[in-house]
């Protein structure tokens, strides 16, 4: 019996220790302010990552722009290396064990490092001493920011973050013309490039299609829609702005098919009229096998389907550009396939173009626990306004992996063989915020490149008249979601989204009693009630809330 | 008496009554069924995991994955042994923490049950189940790494790859446990007592040898473990130290490398046409092939086991 | 024979030898020697014990906080009570995954104690060389990942040019759309199959190796006294594999909230029609925090899955202890 109490005692310490040894703690208490770049010392460490594995010269990299940055801010700079894939919980795991880290690249859950105070607010450090451009340049950029829910700036964006809209039905010509649907000029019955279309458009050319090229030269089936996992239809037909960061749209504010404008109220984005449309003619497709039987679960992709001919038209974002280097990319490789010689795509244009505010891509973010956030932004200020480091930082050292092959405009490089082909090519680094850097790989032909890239410049032009001109009036609001909408919003994705969404997309959903796909005991209602059951209207009263108070903030 | 039962050995021994013999040939005939339809079974995918390894990714895209390769291609493997010099490196810490982690992990957990099935010892109840807690409640990896990276530092270290949720575990405790309890007579283990022979030449000379097969089995698993495991990795070893890398870890980067290449082809980041799908195949045969190749060794165990046991082959 | 009849005496002349010494010596001493020995041998394990598994409990308390990483310790965040469970139990489905997660899991425990025994004791009847390699070949699914076996599972299924399908349109059939809701009653056995299919081949060691050390000389004079094969297996067999069986049964049991959620989302590809079986708790996890940094939720939820565990294994052990004091763990 004694020996059994001995025991207990002995299991109950060794737990009670264990409960109590880390609990104690010396140092506590948040960091922030205005950070004095003069008290601070040491190097700044930069998360820096790689898709895969780490080049060989990456340690050459690091001492140059070690080097260089020494030269004109007075401090070093080291990589902490890390991997696009895994980068959030390395972030993590650093921050929990205190490693020094004063950049962190962060890819994706950016809202996560606000949320849990790891990321420091940047509004004190974005003053014209510690960072020059930025200062400038920022506050007239809303969607190169990332905000936090108390309006402060968290972290400065790499890729722009607005979502451009606007999709086009993309067909092959010769398919058409074998259809009898193509004429090179306006023509009743027939279509042209550039001509909208809509519902029954779409369903006349897919008819049309499954009777001229049922099966390919391989004797596969070819599949009209090219609804499936990535290609999302949805979108293209039923715009949107969602709103806020959520992966799936919830609450949205809706644009007019007809007039195209943007309309003014919250909804439900599923109890629209719009998704019940859509979702009648997906079903019809799916139905009469327009659509990939695998759409919900196959692994492959639009340019396999496409390359191997088992689809013969997708939907693109609308643009004149967009569509020439889809056909391009598409024509290599192309012997022994009807494909072979020339493509030609024919832009059929589903939706008028618009654009909304999303979640920035990718930040640079300074860690709360950093000890030299003031350095560290004059690094991130300098990375942004010079040309020198940010060729340095993505491609390496010049002459040795890299050299200019157009001087003039400075941002297409040549990048020889074997470096730096697996670096995570990060854009929109110096100059212009659109801009997204080339670099051509050793042996490719150089002046196409040139010819691409100028076909870039005109795409983004093209956009910035169309579809930035057509900005949802949200364009700046950001939804804040307290801890228990989160939770909300977090059981709706997983319960309701992931299990009827893409089921709904490609239309691959059961009928109602009345035969509709939208109608009682339809996929689709399950859907809705499911969306009701996890509280979808909370969020939209929220979000609604949200929305007004802003609006009359912008107004007043 | 004496001829009766010697009648009766002999029947014995040569098989008596031919009912059964009968029913010994039936069972044995259902034992052969039973083993080829279970290896056609696990042998039918593993033949399309290789055959996709070899199989162009042009036709892994038209035909998708079969058992005969439409094309045969090598361009998987090809990329994977650009990088033989690293791959070799990775292969030999895999090898080196499997084999330490494998002795190591036998070692601490023999033991441990050893002390456990003794009757004598004090508090054994009290530790089991404190053994057995820990298979159920989990401080979570977060924690685990704090206090392995903090408290002992094992960030970037050999150790780092074997010591963290590795080297014991209940399931392995309570197995052995049990098969001491039940293994070794009562009165065999008192009279040694008894004897005053030393408690650890009992285990190493009665416990172990007896215990062979569940040892040969249990290593195996063990080893596997050691073999694929890639979480000690990612979590302890930075990517700045390369040379601690073990063959999983390096070639699920590899993987992830090729794979966001596809997934992004409007970065422009390679011109090559990169065998995704059949570079994960021929990954994983990478991965499967040496235990295939060192499974026999662990076979051997069993011979060892089942000769020093007595049993008749 | 001989090797049997060498090994029975040589075991023989050990329990005599001891004996004979242990008449001469009753030392008092002796036995607190060989407590400290045997706990300087369970020495490491415990010390392991404590650095791996206890220390790090204190990782439970963050289920109850909400963390703040600003802070030099993390374990130092705030607390906030049970918020973090809120999210399990806000979802009225909560139950089906519930449901499904045990339900599949008594159906694993039952067969994963049938199938490998019986395969094991089927093995005693082969004979040679054949023997390795079956060995080697039932392991290999063991060795296969997931990922892997669901890229075989789809080229199986798969509606365009999947095998099945392909069989069925050159019989003249329609095509079936095997991950739609149409198939739904399919995938409980389709997921009962695979787990057989990849665990069995390790299974089946242990038990046959248990099965090696049962005495021989019990089936000899089983066969003197006339017994057939199913006796033999009743009498002999089955206990002896007891022990395995019972560790086995508690491992089971204390994971009965835990599921392989490689096998429950590859293998059906997250396909949305067929939630209603493919859904387990650990799934509704990994979905619910995709892409999110999440540290509490699934240590909240691991705190669910290990308090179930720890229940059952403890009721079970007062079972086993009551029925065969002899099996039970503590």
């Amino acid at each position: 019996m004694k020996k059994r109490n001995l025991c207990l005692a002995l299991t109950a310490v060794l737990m009670a220790s264990s409960l109590v040894g880390f609990a104690a703690c010396t140092e506590t208490g948040k960091t922030g302010g205005t950070a004095d770049p003069s008290k601070e010392e040491g190097d700044v460490v930069l998360s820096f990552l790689h898709a895969g594995t780490m080049q060989p010269s990456t340690k050459k990299v690091e001492a140059a722009v070690s080097a260089y940055v020494e030269e004109k801010l007075g401090f070093g700079v080291q990589f902490k290396q890390t991997n696009v894939f895994n980068c959030t919980s390395d972030y993590q795991n650093w921050l929990i064990t205190n490693q020094e880290i004063d950049i962190i690249n962060v890819f994706t859950g950016s809202e996560s490092f606000i949320t849990d105070h790891s990321a420091r607010e940047l509004d004190s450090l974005l003053t014209p001493e510690i960072a020059p451009y930025l200062s400038e340049v920022l506050p007239e950029r809303p969607e190169t920011t990332l905000y936090g829910e108390d309006g402060n700036i968290y972290g400065v964006s790499v890729f722009p973050s607005h979502m451009l809209g606007g999709y086009s039905y993309m067909v092959r010509k010769d398919v058409l013309e074998r259809a009898g649907l193509y004429s090179e000029t306006p023509q009743e019955g027939k279509y042209t490039e550039g001509q909208p279309i809509g519902y029954e458009d779409l369903d006349t050319i897919f008819a049309a299609i499954r009777e001229v090229m049922p099966t390919n030269s391989a004797g596969q089936t070819v599949y009209p829609c090219s609804a499936m996992n990535g290609q999302d239809y949805m979108t293209a037909l039923v715009p949107y702005d969602k709103l806020g960061t959520e992966s799936y749209p919830l609450a949205t504010l809706m644009v007019d098919p007809e007039t195209g404008e943007w309309g003014n109220e919250v909804v439900n984005y599923y109890k629209t009229d719009a998704y019940k449309e859509y979702v009648e003619w997906m079903g019809k497709w799916n139905a009469a096998g327009y659509v990939h039987p695998d759409a919900e679960t196959t692994s492959e992709n639009l340019n396999d389907m496409f390359d191997s001919e088992r689809y013969v038209g997708v939907v693109l974002q609308t643009s004149p550009e967009l569509e020439y280097q889809w056909e391009t990319d598409r024509m290599k490789n192309k012997e022994g396939t009807s494909l072979e010689g020339d493509l030609d795509l024919v832009m059929l244009p589903l939706s008028v173009e618009y654009s909304y505010l999303t979640n920035p891509m990718q930040s640079l973010m300074i860690p709360s626990k950093s000890k030299r956030p003031a350095r560290a932004m004059q690094f991130i200020d300098l990375l942004y306004s010079d040309e020198y480091l940010v060729n340095l930082i993505m491609y390496g050292i010049e002459g040795e992996e890299w050299e200019f092959v157009d001087e003039e405009r400075g941002y297409i490089t040549e990048v020889y063989e074997g470096s730096r082909t697996n670096n995570y090519v990060i854009g929109g680094f110096w100059g212009d915020y659109d801009m997204l850097y080339a670099f051509v790989q050793y042996g490719v032909d150089a002046e196409q490149i040139i010819e691409d890239m100028e076909r870039v410049e005109k795409e983004s032009l093209y956009y910035e008249e169309r579809t930035l001109s057509h900005k949802s009036p949200a364009w700046g609001f950001i939804y804040w979601a307290d801890r228990s909408h989160t939770t909300t919003i977090r059981n709706i994705n997983a319960q309701v989204m992931s299990r009827y969404f893409l089921t709904l997309a490609v239309g691959a959903g059961s009928k109602g009693t009345d035969g509709t796909f939208t109608g009682p005991g339809s996929t689709y209602e399950e859907f809705i009630n499911a969306l009701d059951n996890a509280r979808i209207d909370s969020i939209v009263e929220d979000k609604a809330e949200q929305y007004a108070a802003w609006k009359a903030e912008q107004n007043s | 008496m004496q001829a009766q039962a010697i009648k009766k050995r002999r029947m014995g021994k040569e098989g008596d009554s031919s009912g059964l013999k009968r029913e010994n040939l039936g069972v044995k005939i259902v034992a052969h069924i039973v083993m080829i339809v279970a290896a056609l079974l696990a042998i039918f995918p593993f033949i399309m995991m290789i055959s996709s390894s070899i199989t162009s990714e042009e036709a892994l895209a038209r035909y998708g994955y079969g058992l005969i390769p439409m094309e045969v291609s090598f361009d998987a493997y090809a990329y994977l042994f650009k990088a033989w010099s690293t791959i070799g490196k990775a292969y030999f810490i895999t090898i080196a923490t499997t084999l330490v982690g494998t002795l190591l992990h036998m070692l601490i957990t023999t033991m441990m049950a050893f002390g456990l099935a003794w009757k004598k010892t004090p508090g054994r109840n009290i530790i089991m189940f404190l053994v057995v807690f820990t298979m159920l409640f989990n401080g979570g990896a977060t924690a685990t790494y704090v206090i392995y990276s903090t408290v002992f530092h094992l960030n970037n270290t050999f150790f780092g790859l074997i010591v963290p949720g590795m080297l014991m575990n209940a399931f392995g405790v309570m197995l052995f446990v049990m098969y001491f309890r039940s293994s070794v007579s009562g009165e065999l283990m008192e009279a040694a007592e008894l004897d005053g022979a030393n408690m650890f030449t009992i285990y190493a000379a009665i416990y172990i040898p007896l215990a062979l097969p569940l040892i040969a089995t249990l290593s195996l698993s063990t080893a596997i473990g050691f073999w694929n495991d890639w979480n000690n990795s990612l979590y302890y070893i930075s990517m700045e130290h390369q040379e601690l890398y073990s063959i999983q870890r390096l070639l699920k980067e590899m993987q992830d490398s090729v794979d966001f290449i596809a997934s992004n082809p409007d970065l422009g980041l390679s011109t090559e046409n990169l065998p995704s799908a059949s570079v994960q195949m021929a990954i994983a045969v990478i991965g499967i092939l040496p235990i295939l190749i060192a499974y026999p060794f662990f076979q051997k165990g069993f011979v060892a086991g089942i000769s020093l046991g007595g049993v008749k082959e | 024979m001989e090797k049997v009849k060498e090994g029975v005496k040589s075991a023989e002349r050990a329990e005599r030898a001891f004996k004979a010494k242990s008449r001469r010596t009753q030392n008092g001493m002796t036995k607190w020697k060989n407590i400290i020995i045997v706990f300087a041998m369970m020495l490491p394990g415990l010390v392991y014990l404590l650095i791996n598994n206890y220390m790090p409990l204190i990782g439970l308390s963050l289920a109850f906080k909400e963390p703040d990483m600003s802070l030099t310790n993390i374990f130092n965040s705030p607390w906030c009570g049970f918020e973090n469970f809120e999210i399990l139990f806000q979802s009225s489905d909560i139950w089906l995954y519930i449901r499904n997660t045990v339900l599949y899991n008594v159906a694993f425990i039952l067969i994963n104690l049938i199938v490998p025994v019986t395969m094991a004791i089927l093995f005693t009847f082969v004979r040679g060389k054949i023997k390795n390699v079956y060995q080697t070949i039932i392991l290999l699914p063991y060795l296969m990942s997931w990922v892997i076996v669901s890229y075989v599972t789809f080229a199986l299924f798969s509606g365009e040019n999947g095998m099945l399908n392909a069989i069925i349109t050159n019989a003249g059939g329609e095509r079936i759309n095997f991950y739609g809701k149409d198939a739904i009653g399919m995938w409980p056995f389709v997921f009962i199959f695979f787990n057989t299919w990849k665990s069995t081949g390790f299974n089946f060691l242990f038990y046959y190796s248990s099965l090696l050390s049962i005495s021989p000389s019990l089936f000899d004079a089983a066969k003197l006294d006339g017994a057939n094969f199913w006796q033999q297996v009743r009498y002999i067999t089955i206990p002896g594999l007891k022990t395995t069986m019972v560790t086995m049964l508690i491992m089971g049991l204390a994971g009965i909230f835990r599921s392989d959620y490689g096998l429950f989302y590859l293998l059906s590809q997250n396909s949305g029609q067929l939630y209603e079986v493919s859904q387990t708790i650990d799934t509704y996890i990994y979905n619910s925090l995709k892409g999110a940094g999440d540290l509490v939720t699934s240590s909240a939820a691991g705190i669910l899955q290990s308090l179930i565990g720890l229940i059952l294994v403890v009721s079970a052990n007062l079972v086993i202890k009551k029925v065969d004091p002899d099996s039970s763990l503590f």
